[in-house]
């Protein structure tokens, strides 16, 4: 099965091509998968059309976008804009509710109540946002298996 | 806490007559050739020579050959203007310069400023201190009793009683004047560095008093710092200055009452503008010596010298930021540093194994390992003219993401669309040439811009380059 996974930014990219191995070594995805991954044009950029359309080819695709705090339906809607009706069966939307700075809090078990989970991060473990690839290897996937948007993430990838 | 640049107003240098470029902390700077792009990487570039470095003789011009040729058609008449607004810790500084040609070029007029709180102006050789009247009014009416005690607490034995405190705050109502004794051709109000600025007028060390806390005025806590200048007249003049004291607590050194939370020379000195970037040039050896300033050159020629100080400061591997971008982007590649025989210093690359000398190492390489140097050197201001250049779409989509997440205010120009694309409406700057000079747009409305292209399927760089996002 082929899946491509947009992401928010290079970070994201970055990290998600190396969590997707990590699961699949893991024996976390149940069925065998190639996978691509990609920058999102922006969460309401025109070019997220052309981007689903230039991987038409793949079984699935999946956006993964921050909330950053904002309702997870009103992102959810900002990118249903850009799916092109042919493509909603294939397309799949994970939002995380801030970012995806909130795994590595879950993972080291630092709590995120009152500001950013990457601002948190950066005082506490002197994080920057380049660093996030190096927790693919990392993170606590016992922890995360206790996540909302872990597991959806596993289920979209294991639907065959 | 660090000064961001909020604005900058330009009168007559280049293409500027009369021209106001608010900025983000992320700024994509697009429009055609000559409309004034590069005039502004070099408008930073004159106030790197300007105020961040020690000239001698002071003619910041000279890389552009004569002062003609940085002001506003070339009409020599016309005095340079500049006005940089700050934010520091949520106060506006305002620090205002103008330049003329007379037989050299000189500072005809300079003011370092808090809006509300107090003013400092030199007009050739005469500074002037201006206090909000209001402020001291208010410090008068309610606080006299407080300051009163403090101000008997620090003053000189003579001067303890009641109606020299009086006078001393009327004193800080009306404007305070001083006159150089000498003719500064430089600019002088680069701080708060008051001692710094009396010295040079009364050409004596004034004798410092210790800050008085006002509390509560104004909703806030003030702060008047009063000097003693030590003049050859008969009586000691008294000069103060009133500021918020949230900004006076800044001060380094708590003995001394004078502030450096905007020192614009430091400030203007640690910006680092690169001009397209020749890879050739870079690729060049360097001797050691040619990174004693420190900073990153405009045409980059010092990097290797200062990825190489890099190197050894972080104990022999490059930063994490380079290393974690090589690996995703260059695998298989590994960096360090060779000599030529006569010392001179070049970048070493091995490709799985294989050594490439400099003529041999991609141009991509090294142009995404300037970029993230330049970053990780945290400038409080980062320009890059054209950052697309040698860089693959991909690499570029990352540069694109260090650059929106680094800790610098940042300016890029490009004529790319695939920069454009990138890129949030609301981070572009549009710049187009008129009969009045370059004028600096951003998009009134870029949620009702992000509507508009959506409905007609258009991508950002497609609306830019037929005129949809000037609507």
């Amino acid at each position: 099965m082929h899946v491509f996974i947009l992401c928010e930014d290079s970070y994201g990219s970055i990290f998600f091509k190396r969590f997707i191995k990590r699961l699949k070594n893991a024996g976390y995805l149940k069925i065998n998968l190639n996978f691509g991954t990609d920058r999102l044009a922006g969460i309401c950029n025109p070019k997220i059309e052309r981007q689903i359309k230039a991987n038409s080819h793949c079984n699935k695709i999946i956006l993964i976008a921050d909330a950053h705090g904002k309702s997870i339906n009103e992102i959810e809607s900002r990118l249903n804009l850009h799916i092109p009706e042919e493509f909603f069966n294939k397309v799949f939307k994970v939002v995380f509710p801030l970012e995806v700075e909130e795994w590595i809090c879950l993972s080291l078990n630092i709590t995120h109540l009152y500001d950013k989970p990457s601002k948190i991060l950066k005082h506490r473990i002197g994080y920057e946002k380049y660093k996030l690839q190096n927790f693919a290897d990392s993170l606590d996937l016992s922890r995360l298996e206790k996540d909302q948007i872990f597991t959806r993430l596993l289920q979209i990838l294991n639907d065959p | 806490m660090k000064p961001i640049l909020e604005e900058i107003h330009v009168e007559n240098f280049k293409s500027f007559k009369n021209t106001t470029i608010r900025l983000n902390k992320f700024n994509v700077i697009v429009g055609p050739n000559a409309s004034g792009k590069s005039n502004l990487v070099d408008l930073f570039r004159f106030l790197k020579k300007a105020l961040g470095e020690q000239l001698d003789p002071y003619a910041p011009y000279l890389e552009w050959w004569s002062y003609k040729n940085i002001v506003w058609g070339g009409k020599e008449e016309l005095p340079i203007k500049i006005t940089l607004k700050f934010d520091v810790g949520g106060y506006k500084i305002i620090y205002y310069l103008a330049f003329a040609k007379e037989d050299v070029i000189r500072v005809l007029e300079e003011r370092l400023e808090i809006p509300e709180y107090t003013k400092i102006e030199r007009k050739g050789n005469l500074i002037t201190i201006i206090n909000n009247p209001k402020i001291i009014q208010k410090i008068k009416e309610k606080f006299f009793k407080q300051v009163s005690s403090m101000i008997k607490g620090v003053m000189p034995r003579s001067m303890k009683n009641e109606r020299n405190i009086h006078n001393i705050l009327d004193s800080l109502e009306t404007p305070q004047k001083l006159i150089t004794k000498r003719t500064i051709e430089k600019p002088l109000l680069l701080s708060f560095h008051l001692s710094y600025i009396f010295s040079i007028s009364e050409e004596l060390v004034p004798e410092i008093l210790l800050p008085i806390m006002v509390r509560g005025v104004l909703g806030e806590n003030l702060e008047i710092l009063l000097f003693k200048l030590l003049t050859r007249a008969k009586k000691p003049k008294m000069i103060g200055v009133v500021l918020p004291s949230a900004v006076s607590k800044m001060i380094k050194d708590q003995s001394l009452p004078w502030l450096d939370i905007l020192d614009v020379r430091r400030w203007c000195r640690s910006i680092i503008s690169l001009k397209p970037i020749s890879i050739d040039v870079v690729k060049t050896p360097r001797y050691m010596y040619e990174a004693s300033s420190g900073r990153l050159s405009d045409n980059a020629e010092n990097f290797i010298l200062m990825l190489n100080d890099l190197y050894r400061k972080n104990g022999g591997i490059l930063p994490e930021r380079l290393t974690l971008a090589l690996r995703e982007f260059f695998p298989g590649i590994q960096i360090g540093f060779d000599q030529t025989r006569d010392g001179k210093i070049f970048l070493k690359v091995y490709q799985y194994g294989y050594e490439l000398d400099p003529p041999c190492i991609p141009d991509g390489l090294y142009k995404i390992l300037i970029i993230l140097t330049a970053i990780e050197l945290k400038p409080p201001l980062l320009i890059i003219d054209e950052v697309e250049n040698s860089l693959h779409a991909k690499t570029l989509q990352y540069v694109i993401d260090e650059l929106k997440n680094s800790e610098s205010t940042v300016i890029i120009t490009t004529h790319s669309p695939v920069v454009v694309d990138m890129v949030d409406p609301q981070d572009l700057l549009m710049v187009e040439m008129t009969p009045e000079g370059s004028v600096f747009r951003r998009i009134g409305e870029p949620e009702e811009a992000k509507r508009r292209l959506r409905e007609l399927g258009i991508t950002h760089s497609e609306a830019w380059l037929n005129g949809q996002l000037e609507i």
